[in-house]
């Protein structure tokens, strides 16, 4: 029987919570590099709820459900897009335009979901809200997740110097002779894929993120080559722990995840918007 | 052969006319400054040549190849440009800052290797940052910051370099030592030059050649001694000048 609870329930979800951290947390840095920004998460700027309501949007439509996952990355996708050109407007990247930016955007999208959910069947709405929420099931995280994640993890050591060089500004960055649009497409589609791949299985889990590499940043610093794979493994670890936590503490009830992560997230996000201001640590 | 070669070069910025039908040749060794007044584009001249925004017409070479058809990286070998002003400061040391300049020529696959590490060290050092080298570059003053984007320049150990004001913010006896040393060196090494330079009387001191951008699309260029004349640079900066000679330099003043 516990030998069953482990295998069954147990342990699938812990891995699951572990690609879905590492996921977020490596989706955060790639944002960070795209928009210069060490604000940039996917769940505060509104790619994970554009992903979210894309994938909702299929499901509604009663699309085959191999068609969710596809819409989920063309929703992260598109809603960075948006935020680029809505927040390009100005020149160079605005921080605080940036962010107001995608926190209406994610409002948006808010809506947009709330508007879905209250087209749904009742019996389909407590099963969304929760995964609204940012919930994991018991569930394997599924072949094609992990080689999105392992996909970046390799593609990004590749890049990892362009990256660091992308961050010293764009003009700065062509004259040394990297091809920065390019660049910045393969950015876009690894932050699409690795939000989707982590909203279709958790649902938006917010600050992920954000908290991992800053915290790994003020460790061992800016340089990518080291950044990326640990923010992975922190990423991961630390939403093995948020699981655990929230699997534990008002037991027999659960909390989702996405609210421990969001308890941990935010006063760590009001600080650092509050202290660090734009500037991406060293 | 030329250095750098530019066939009837045409830029605009909106429906401001930079220059109409440039045809300019830089031969190693040469410094070439580049004048005008403020808003005529000497910034986007020295942004078209390191071929970072597309002339309307006309060609750019660098040693007889043309720049367009460089791969990125190559180019990167090639061309190096200083910037004004560095863009929204983010925060990395002295070494790496200088080490990114190096980028062209490391490998993806291998890395730094010794010989970049001592090229960083050796460029830092010729800029007199020893001390500084593990410095965060946004606890630097402003005058500390341009050396080390200077020692970013040499690092990168391009045969054509363009700078824009590159003694902006720095001390006087750095502006003389500097532009003294570095292009001293430079000339020496077959080097070619062109520099945009705020003050009238360093470009002509420092210079061999001037091109001055009108502002109306013309353009007046050629050897120092014959372009910088008290009538020519008072139509050129819409201001009467006068000469004053000191020894065998003249020296140019608002009236």
């Amino acid at each position: 029987m516990t030998t069953m609870v482990v295998l069954e329930l147990r342990l699938p979800r812990a891995f699951s919570a572990f690609v879905v951290g590492g996921s977020l947390a490596v989706a955060g840095v790639m944002m960070q590099v795209l928009l210069r920004n060490p604000l940039a998460d996917p769940y505060v700027l509104g790619v994970s709820g554009g992903s979210a309501a894309f994938a909702l949007i299929v499901m509604l439509l009663g699309l085959p459900f191999s068609a969710v996952p596809i819409a989920a990355t063309m929703g992260a996708g598109f809603s960075i897009v948006l935020l680029i050109l809505l927040a390009r407007a100005s020149g160079d990247w605005g921080s605080s335009r940036l962010l107001l930016t995608g926190i209406v955007l994610a409002s948006g999208w808010g809506a947009l979901i709330g508007f879905f959910l209250s087209l749904g069947e009742a019996n389909q709405i407590q099963g969304m809200l929760f995964w609204l929420m940012g919930d994991l099931r018991p569930e394997w995280p599924g072949f094609i997740r992990i080689l999105v994640l392992l996909a970046v993890l390799i593609g990004g050591l590749i890049v990892a110097r362009d990256l660091d060089l992308l961050l010293e500004g764009d003009l700065r960055a062509r004259s040394l002779g990297l091809n920065t649009s390019a660049l910045r497409l393969i950015i876009l589609l690894a932050a699409s894929l690795l939000t989707a791949a982590s909203v279709t299985l958790a649902g938006p889990v917010g600050f992920i993120g954000l908290v991992v590499p800053h915290m790994m940043r003020l460790i061992i610093g800016s340089r990518h080559r080291l950044l990326i794979p640990v923010s992975a493994l922190a990423g991961g670890t630390l939403l093995v722990i948020a699981e655990m936590i929230a699997r534990t503490v008002i037991a027999p009830q659960q909390l989702p995840v996405g609210v421990i992560t969001s308890f941990i997230g935010v006063p760590v996000f009001l600080y650092l918007l509050r202290r660090r201001g734009v500037s991406i640590p060293s | 052969m030329m250095r750098l070669e530019v066939q009837r070069l045409n830029l605009q910025i909106g429906e401001q006319k930079i220059c109409d039908d440039l045809t300019l040749k830089v031969k190693p060794g040469e410094v070439w400054s580049v004048l005008g007044r403020n808003g005529v584009g000497k910034t986007t001249l020295l942004h078209t040549l390191a071929g970072l925004r597309d002339p309307l017409g006309g060609q750019i070479k660098l040693d007889g190849v043309a720049l367009n058809s460089l791969a990125t990286k190559t180019r990167g070998q090639k061309v190096s440009i200083l910037f004004q002003q560095s863009q929204a400061p983010i925060s990395t040391d002295a070494y790496d800052f200088v080490m990114s300049a190096r980028h062209p020529w490391i490998s993806r696959w291998a890395g730094p290797t010794r010989d970049d590490q001592d090229i960083v060290v050796e460029s830092l050092s010729q800029m007199g940052l020893d001390a500084l080298m593990h410095r965060d570059v946004n606890s630097l003053s402003g005058g500390e910051r341009r050396r080390v984007e200077l020692a970013a320049t040499v690092a990168q150990n391009a045969q054509t370099i363009l700078l824009d004001e590159p003694v902006n913010h720095l001390d006087l006896h750095y502006q003389i030592n500097l532009l003294q040393g570095a292009l001293t060196k430079w000339r020496a090494e077959g080097r070619a030059v062109v520099m945009v330079m705020h003050d009238l009387n360093l470009a002509i001191r420092f210079s061999d050649h001037l091109l001055c951008l009108c502002g109306d699309g013309s353009i007046l260029q050629g050897e120092t001694s014959a372009v910088a004349t008290t009538e020519n640079l008072s139509t050129l900066l819409r201001y009467p000048l006068q000469a004053l000679t000191l020894g065998d330099r003249s020296f140019f003043i608002p009236a």
